[in-house]
């Protein structure tokens, strides 16, 4: 088959890829962009899964602001402004500036029927105790010159246990109280009003992230201007999300266009045209669509890491066709395809089958997201490589007008000065030397895999929350107790137990607050046992209740008709009861988190301090889970690191076995050697620059280890035109580092990271590769 | 005698100050005892109740530390307010916390921010009444009627039930500060 046939056959196949390709775009890219998203499961436990899931985007919807001001009344009027201003312009479902007037009795409708099987601990304990006399509590209650708050009158409630179970369940008073609707705080000299609400859509979502924040911006805007003075805070996911993604971008933008234009030089430079480039990335988008479709095909969806590590794939294809190039222009007026074709094919295959057996090991682990990034490298590489031998050389008919010994004569010079320098007799101190100087750097290197240590939070942003946080105590939701049971009952009743637990931690200060069901519905056995306290230590003798009660000076039916209302109340309080009434509205979600199937709670917690104790105490509560997704993604991200450095040496140890086979046992150490040093030296920077290890710089080195190895055997392989393949090292090894070592720069701790390991090891890698040409032929 | 009719003069304003003005100075006089000791009577009246339940006993108020308040007849019954606030105190006894110490340490800024506030009389015979501004407190409490001279003597407290609480307070002791029991029933509920 000619160059040109063959080209056309494999257009044609590409063009068949692209038609799939088009219809899995026309349906709509499946790509996920939550980080979380594009972990694996970290729960052995659906369940788990489906919960923080459920919860996670009812509280990345959430945002909360708060407008402040010096005098009252413009707070308010500042936060009335800023509500009416961010309705109008969309983004929100729901915004709450000030909460509807609640009728008094709404509690009491709820809870009142119940009443006498609520007892708060204290009261309970009293009552289990003993010494309960109706006239001295009767008396206690009157005496206290307290209002009796949202309770019941004083005759339905005579001895408080109602009212005090009530100032239980309330919130506790802490620096935000309730004026007219509106939530207040007054510090510093500042009114401080609260604006809550929810936005529309997926917080991760970049359309709901730029209309959320625009509408946020215009408001901002019209509350400066009604209101001097008036300061706002906001916090949500949605911001940090949007900040996040707008980081991004100005890094890829920053960062993209300065590797673009060096890249464009540098090959213009070389070859005097910008036809090599444009034909490499070709190659490489080439190889990067067929990898999409396939990825796809075989998933369903295409995490955004796989696109984001896939694309650096870029990188090594973009060399396969340098190679040619170089080859095209070293050959000068003898080019032709076929010829030319044949020259780079040795070299070419081993470099990408080398490469290629390093992601399919990779592909091997167990871990989901690693294997969609290996089976991507593995398709996308293995393309591009057809691509640089069917595709270009059509590209390519034409000889090179060029003198060939000129156009590459600077780098067969710069290769030979180079290595005379690498094989001078002072290169063995200098290296022993260099050795002596990683080692501190080595013995610094630190694991690190908390995933919050790789989400780069804007700092003002931060701050903005912290204050919201302090003066609202909004919980962060990131760890949170499952309760699950055979059925509701079950489920209150191991919560009670868990709460019962979580109680000295609160008292100790070290955690501020829970939220849970039961502590607003008891379970039934808890109530039935009250209740059954209650008659016995009240009730038992009714001559003596409404004697004493008329005694205290209740008038003569007081007594009478509370004793009719606790023979009437005989059901307990059941969570239906509770979900009916509008008092349960902030806490609905907390209950029943899986649905139907499976009767299950969830119980939020705020202000804790160490997550040991927090498991600790609900250690050997059966059916009680501690999620936590912080810790549970820093564990996944360990467990692939952990992975991840023994995958780095098999994939080490599988280039050196086709390394073997191909130049022997004696050859192939000193190829391995300039590529192995170099992710040594890197290690060390790693660990004199304090980044710590993660699974990102292990991906960085294996990607390097790939791409280095390649230089010593394209090197190795073009022995014969010297300053063609030293120019083909050359260039791909600049375009490599210009491209991804920029990464280093990036604001993103991942990529940060990612991009060092590829600078410092590529960097090291080309500089060291004049070592694995044997010395005689390299003096 | 142009001095003395200077002072005259001077006096002349300070009394007649509006009614908002004499509230400061009330307030500052009474934060400005380090510690109150006074009995009390108190009455309440109830829809329900027959007759006025009345009780006594035993306050003492500290500037820095809060209020102790001792009912001992005809029943012993205590019930303190820390200067700190009650940790865990829910919104009803949070809001009574706050009245409290906002007198106890002269915040007129902070009872202005939850009562509508009005001060009649002078200084040496004044009553405060103070109407909740937020409707949340208005659900509950009508108002609170303050009466006193050099010390808060009177205490009347309104509820929107119709509940009525009526407390006086007499033989007033200023010290420089608690003895080890107080201090003790004090520190920490």
């Amino acid at each position: 088959m000619s160059v040109r046939a063959r080209a056309v056959w494999f257009l044609l196949a590409v063009a068949l890829v692209a038609g799939i390709g088009a219809t899995y775009l026309a349906r709509g890219l499946p790509l996920q962009s939550n980080l979380l998203a594009m972990l694996p499961p970290t729960e052995r436990d659906g369940e788990v899964e489906e919960v923080i899931s459920r919860l996670g985007s009812a509280l990345a919807a959430r945002v909360v602001f708060v407008v402040s001001h010096s005098e009252d009344l413009t707070a308010r009027n500042a936060a009335e402004t800023f509500a009416a201003a961010l309705r109008a312009n969309g983004g929100l479902r729901t915004l709450i500036v000030r909460l509807p007037a609640t009728d008094r009795s709404t509690p009491a409708e709820l809870y009142a029927r119940g009443r006498f099987g609520l007892l708060s601990d204290e009261d309970r304990a009293a009552l289990a105790g003993g010494d309960f006399s109706v006239r001295d509590a009767a008396l206690r209650q009157l005496v206290l010159p307290l209002p009796q708050g949202p309770a019941l009158p004083a005759a339905q409630d005579p001895f408080g246990f109602f009212g005090r179970w009530m100032a239980a369940r309330e919130p506790r008073a802490g620096l935000v109280r309730l004026e007219d609707g509106y939530l207040v705080a007054r510090e510093s000299g500042r009114t401080r009003v609260l604006v809550f609400g929810e936005i529309d859509g997926d917080a991760y979502d970049q359309a709901v992230q730029e209309r959320v924040t625009s509408a946020y911006e215009r408001a901002a805007t019209a509350v400066r201007a009604d209101a001097a003075g008036a300061e706002l805070w906001r916090a949500g996911t949605v911001f940090y999300a949007a900040q996040a993604r707008r980081a991004a971008m100005d890094d890829m933008e920053r960062i993209g266009l300065c590797a673009a234009l060096g890249v464009a030089l540098l090959v213009l430079a070389a070859f005097r045209s910008l036809r090599p480039m444009l034909l490499g990335l070709v190659s490489a988008a080439i190889g990067i669509l067929v990898a999409v479709v396939a990825t796809l095909a075989i998933d369903g969806e295409l995490h955004l890491i796989s696109l984001a590590f896939g694309a650096s794939l870029i990188g090594e294809a973009v060399d396969y066709s340098i190679l040619l190039f170089a080859a095209h222009l070293a050959a000068g007026a003898t080019w032709t395809p076929e010829r030319g074709v044949a020259s780079v094919r040795p070299g070419l295959t081993v470099a990408v089958g080398t490469s290629l057996l390093a992601y399919a090991l990779l592909a091997l682990l167990p871990f989901p997201g690693v294997s969609q990034i290996a089976r991507f490298a593995l398709i996308g590489l293995a393309v591009s490589y057809l691509t640089v031998l069917w595709l270009l050389p059509a590209f390519l008919a034409r000889p090179s007008a060029r003198d060939p010994a000129r156009a590459t004569a600077w780098a067969a010079r710069l290769l030979e000065r180079w290595s005379a320098l690498l094989n001078h007799r002072h290169a063995l101190v200098a290296a022993l030397a260099l050795f002596a100087i990683c080692v501190p750097g080595w013995l610094a290197l630190k694991a690190n895999d908390d995933v919050r240590l790789l989400v780069a939070r804007d700092p003002d942003l931060a701050q903005q929350e912290a204050a919201i946080r302090r003066l609202t105590g909004l919980d962060s939701g990131g760890r949170f107790f499952l309760v699950r049971g055979a059925d509701a009952e079950e489920v209150l009743e191991r919560e009670s137990l868990l709460v019962q637990r979580l109680r000295p931690l609160e008292r100790a200060g070290e955690l501020a607050a829970h939220q849970a069901v039961s502590d607003y519905v008891p379970a039934r056995t808890r109530q039935e046992e009250d209740r059954a306290l209650i008659a016995k230590r009240v009730f038992a003798d009714p001559q003596l209740l409404v004697r004493e009660l008329a005694q205290v000076g209740y008038s003569g039916d007081a007594g009478k008709r509370l004793l009719d209302e606790f023979q009437l109340a005989t059901g307990p309080l059941t969570v239906s009861q509770w979900l009916a009434s509008p008092l349960s509205a902030p806490l609905r979600h907390l209950w029943s988190p899986l649905g139907e199937r499976s009767p299950s709670s969830v119980v939020t917690l705020r202000g804790e301090r160490d997550a040991t104790k927090l498991a600790a105490a609900a250690a050997g509560l059966e059916g009680v889970t501690l999620v936590d997704k912080a810790a549970s993604v820093s564990a996944l991200l360990g467990r692939y690191r952990a992975w991840a450095l023994p995958g780095l040496l098999a994939a080490g140890a599988a280039i050196f076995l086709v390394l073997a086979l191909r130049y022997g046992m004696r050859e192939a150490p000193r190829l391995m050697a300039p590529v192995l040093a170099a992710e040594l030296v890197s290690a060390a920077v790693f660990g004199y620059s304090g980044e710590p290890v993660t699974l990102f710089a292990i991906g960085g080195w294996m990607l390097t280890l790939g791409i280095g190895v390649n230089y010593a055997i394209f090197l190795r392989e073009g022995r014969e035109r010297r300053g063609a393949t030293g120019m083909a090292v050359l260039v791909s090894s600049a375009t490599t580092l210009l491209a991804w070592g920029l990464l280093a720069l990036s604001g993103m701790p991942a990529l940060r990271q990612f991009g060092l390991a590829l600078l410092t090891g590529i960097a090291g890698a080309v500089l060291l590769t004049p070592l694995a040409l044997p010395r005689r032929e390299a003096a | 005698m142009p001095r003395l009719l200077l002072l005259l003069a001077l006096f002349a304003c300070a009394q007649a100050r509006s009614a908002e003005d004499l509230a400061d100075p009330i307030v500052a006089r009474l934060a400005s005892y380090p510690v109150v000791r006074a009995d009390f009577v108190q009455e309440r009246t109830l829809p329900s109740l027959a007759r006025p339940v009345t009780s006594s006993g035993r306050m003492v108020l500290s500037r820095e530390q809060g209020l102790l308040w001792q009912v001992e007849e005809p029943v012993k019954v205590a019930m303190v307010f820390t200067a700190s606030g009650n940790p865990g105190a829910g919104a009803a006894q949070a809001e009574m916390g706050r009245l409290v110490r906002a007198i106890l340490t002269g915040d007129l800024r902070e009872l202005r921010s939850t009562f509508a506030l009005e001060a009649h009389g002078e200084l040496e015979r004044w009553t405060i009444r103070l109407v909740p501004r937020a409707r949340e407190l208005a659900q509950y409490l009508r108002k609170i009627e303050l009466a006193g001279g050099k010390h808060l003597e009177a205490i009347a407290i309104d509820e929107a039930s119709g509940e009525r609480l009526v407390v006086r307070m007499r033989n007033f002791a200023v010290a420089a500060e608690l003895d080890p029991a107080e201090r003790k029933a004090l520190s920490l509920p």
